[in-house]
């Protein structure tokens, strides 16, 4: 069984289909790569499964329940998380915090444990610490020293580690990574892709949806590429296969390429 | 950025750490008493002297080097406050200083509204300019309850917090379609219509409001009347004072656990970002509305006891002129900081109280001394800090009589910035 699958997915703005019947599918374990020119609505698309948009027509399936129409908190506890094209850390508070967001549904303390703080409170909270700083000691074991610093202080390429960590701590089945390079250098960008391949090492069982422009983490990352253009998906297979159909090259390097 | 410039005290010893807490605690409440105690001009002078002495004080990271002893020794700081704090009402016993224990009490009521407004506006970035007419609603239903209905004032507590609990849920359901200063502009209004409401109707005393509205007590003992003790005339609000100040402390309590909590941590990323908030797992409404209603309560009972320390209720008690000086109040001390807030509570209250004689030129140290902190620094006096779980790991290695792994070396004084 796939463990997200959408149909006919469609979403509008005005008179513009950013995201225009798309069906696709994501098996368990599976790393999936998704392409497309600027514009072409691989943000948006994400943007409708993890329920920040509502979808115009279609369906999505998630694990195989129906979550169309879900809230994105609902989503999430449903185990989708997801990062930005933009980071959206918190730059008020400091790296442990950021991270400890991702557990916050975890953490069932109630109103009056949190006032009394009985044990098993105090344990969850040092637990739910200790997890974040495991998670983030994973891809940066300096960000440890710096837990307290704020984010806003934090370097670029790291702050995007903090994105992926507070995404993860709370274990999600899926993980939607929108554009993890954007903005960093060639050797950002290898560290990053270093980075991505640990996830799966550190959490065999995960998928990864993972949208990029730059074309060597294309290349190597992913098990499958999907291509969009103008909101539609136009191929999909394996990066190989993909780069050589007609209608990509057309569509995505403008026939100016091969 | 970690520089380690400024001010870095290291007590080595646990004994030079303890008498450390305890010293500055004696210090900080002596401040206090004194401010609290010397006449108009020379207290004026002492809070300006607080205000800078704060201001360079977290230059050097003086605040966060007594924060992180605090943290260290949270039981022994928490007692020796508590102690000082316990002590303030006999320094304003006799009936001579009468006044000052009326402003002291003043100073804690006023504490504990914007200790609830700051859910509100310092952790969630909601600016409800309407805790006034929370504060009125609480008021209003002691008075009703007591006066009107002729109910012990206990139940008016209760009707109090009922009230502004529901009042709080009520006009926190509507505000969340809003946000930024269109949720302000909504509050604003609210507390207009609450003053308007309360002044035409009839049951409510119209403008006059409701006079002889009946204090707290238990039995024959009345929280609000002159005792005396050992042939020494009390001031008839000490009992008040004590019962005042056991509620702050119980609220500044819960307002510390609630913001380092997962409640705290999710309000304040609804207030930076509520898109991911949302995304993940906060449902942004439930919290928002949460600390709606927290803060209304807290607002509430606050009002509930300012109705039995003046014995009246009255619609210009509620005005939309005291919710900006509430909200002053919270900006002055340092938002999202429980002790902050208090602090700026206590210093705005005590410099009206003591240039009320001089009433126009109160207003214009009042706004001098806004304007120049808020350039200065505009978190506030004690600004909010960074969360620091390093008490939790301490407490743990020492359970587990484990050796500090690097990776918790929380026992390090941290740089916070
Ligand atoms: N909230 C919105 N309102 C109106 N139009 C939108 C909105 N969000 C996206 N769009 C439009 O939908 C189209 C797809 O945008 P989207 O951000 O999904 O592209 P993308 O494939 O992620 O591009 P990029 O590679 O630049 O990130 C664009 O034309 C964009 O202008
Ligand atoms: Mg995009």
């Amino acid at each position: 069984m796939a463990l997200l699958e959408t149909k006919d997915l469609s979403i509008h703005f005005g008179g513009l289909w950013a995201v225009k019947d798309v069906d696709f599918t994501i098996d368990p374990k599976e790393v999936v790569g998704l392409i497309g020119p600027n514009g072409s609505g691989k943000t948006t698309f994400l943007n409708i499964i993890s329920g920040i948009y509502p979808a115009s027509k279609g369906t999505v399936h998630f694990r195989g329940e129906n979550i169309t129409g879900l809230k994105p908190y609902e989503i999430f506890k449903k185990g989708m998380s997801r990062t930005y094209q933009a980071s959206r850390l918190c730059w008020d508070l400091s790296v442990v915090d950021n991270i400890l967001i991702g557990l916050s549904t975890k953490q069932k303390a109630g109103f009056l444990d949190v006032i009394l703080r009985p044990k098993k409170t105090n344990d969850e909270i040092y637990q739910g610490v200790q997890e974040c700083m495991d998670m983030i000691s994973y891809f940066n074991p300096k960000l440890i020293d710096r837990r307290y610093e704020l984010t806003k202080n934090i370097p670029h390429i790291d702050r995007r580690r903090i994105e992926i960590s507070r995404a993860l701590v709370g274990h999600p089945a899926l993980l939607l990574l929108d554009e993890p390079t954007a903005g960093l250098n060639d050797e950002e960008t290898m560290s990053m892709m270093e980075d991505i391949r640990k996830i799966k090492e550190k959490i065999q069982d995960i998928c990864i949806i993972i949208i990029e422009h730059d074309m060597k983490v294309m290349e190597s990352v992913p098990q499958r590429i999907v291509v969009f253009n103008a909101g539609m998906k136009i191929a999909e297979g394996l990066y190989n296969e993909v780069v050589k159909d007609p209608d990509v090259i057309h569509a995505y390097l403008g026939g100016a390429a091969v | 950025m970690t520089d380690k410039t400024g001010f870095s005290l290291k007590l080595k010893s646990d004994a030079s750490q303890r008498l450390a807490v305890v010293l500055i605690n004696v210090f900080i409440f002596a401040l206090a008493y004194a401010i609290l105690r010397a006449p108009a001009f020379v207290s004026l002078a002492f809070i300006l002297l607080v205000i800078v002495g704060l201001l360079a004080a977290d230059k050097y990271r003086i605040i966060a080097w007594v924060y992180d002893l605090f943290i260290r020794h949270k039981k022994l700081a928490f007692t020796v406050a508590f102690l000082c704090a316990m002590a303030m009402p006999l320094l304003f016993a006799p009936k001579s200083s009468q006044y000052i224990a009326h402003i002291a009490v003043m100073a804690c009521i006023y504490s504990m509204v914007c200790l609830g407004l700051n859910f509100q506006m310092g952790s969630a970035d909601m600016v409800n300019f309407a805790p006034a007419a929370f504060m009125g609603i609480g008021a209003y239903s002691m008075a009703v309850v007591t006066v009107n209905m002729g109910l012990s004032g206990w139940i008016g507590i209760l009707a109090a917090i009922f009230f502004s609990c529901t009042a709080g849920l009520l006009i926190g359901l509507p505000t969340l379609r809003t946000k930024g200063y269109y949720l302000s502009l909504v509050t604003m209004a609210l507390q207009l219509v609450f003053t308007q409401l309360i002044k035409n109707i009839p049951y409510f005393g119209g403008p006059n409001g409701i006079t002889g509205v009946k204090s707290l007590s238990i039995g024959d003992f009345a929280f609000y009347k002159s005792y005396t003790l050992f042939g020494i005339k009390l001031a008839p609000h000490v009992p008040l004072f004590f019962f005042c100040l056991l509620i702050l402390i119980f609220f500044i309590y819960i307002a510390m656990r609630v913001g380092v909590s997962h409640y705290g941590l999710s309000l304040n990323t609804i207030a930076q970002d509520e898109v991911a908030a949302n995304c993940l797992g906060i449902n942004c409404n439930r919290r928002k509305l949460f600390a709606f209603i927290i803060g209304s309560i807290f607002c509430g009972i606050g009002g509930a006891l300012n109705a039995g320390l003046t014995s009246f209720v009255g619609p210009s008690d509620y005005t939309f002129a005291r919710s900006l000086i509430f909200i002053c109040m919270v900006i002055l001390g340092g938002m999202d900081n429980p002790i902050g807030v208090v602090v700026g509570a206590f210093l705005l209250t005590v410099l009206t109280e003591k240039l009320r004689e001089f009433a126009d030129y109160a207003q214009l140290i009042y706004a001098l001394v806004l304007v120049t902190v808020l350039i200065v620094r505009p978190a506030g006096l004690i600004p909010k800090r960074v969360r620091n779980y390093c008490a939790l790991f301490n407490r743990k290695l020492r359970q587990l009589a484990e050796p500090a792994a690097p990776s918790v070396s929380e026992q390090t004084f941290q740089s916070e910035n």
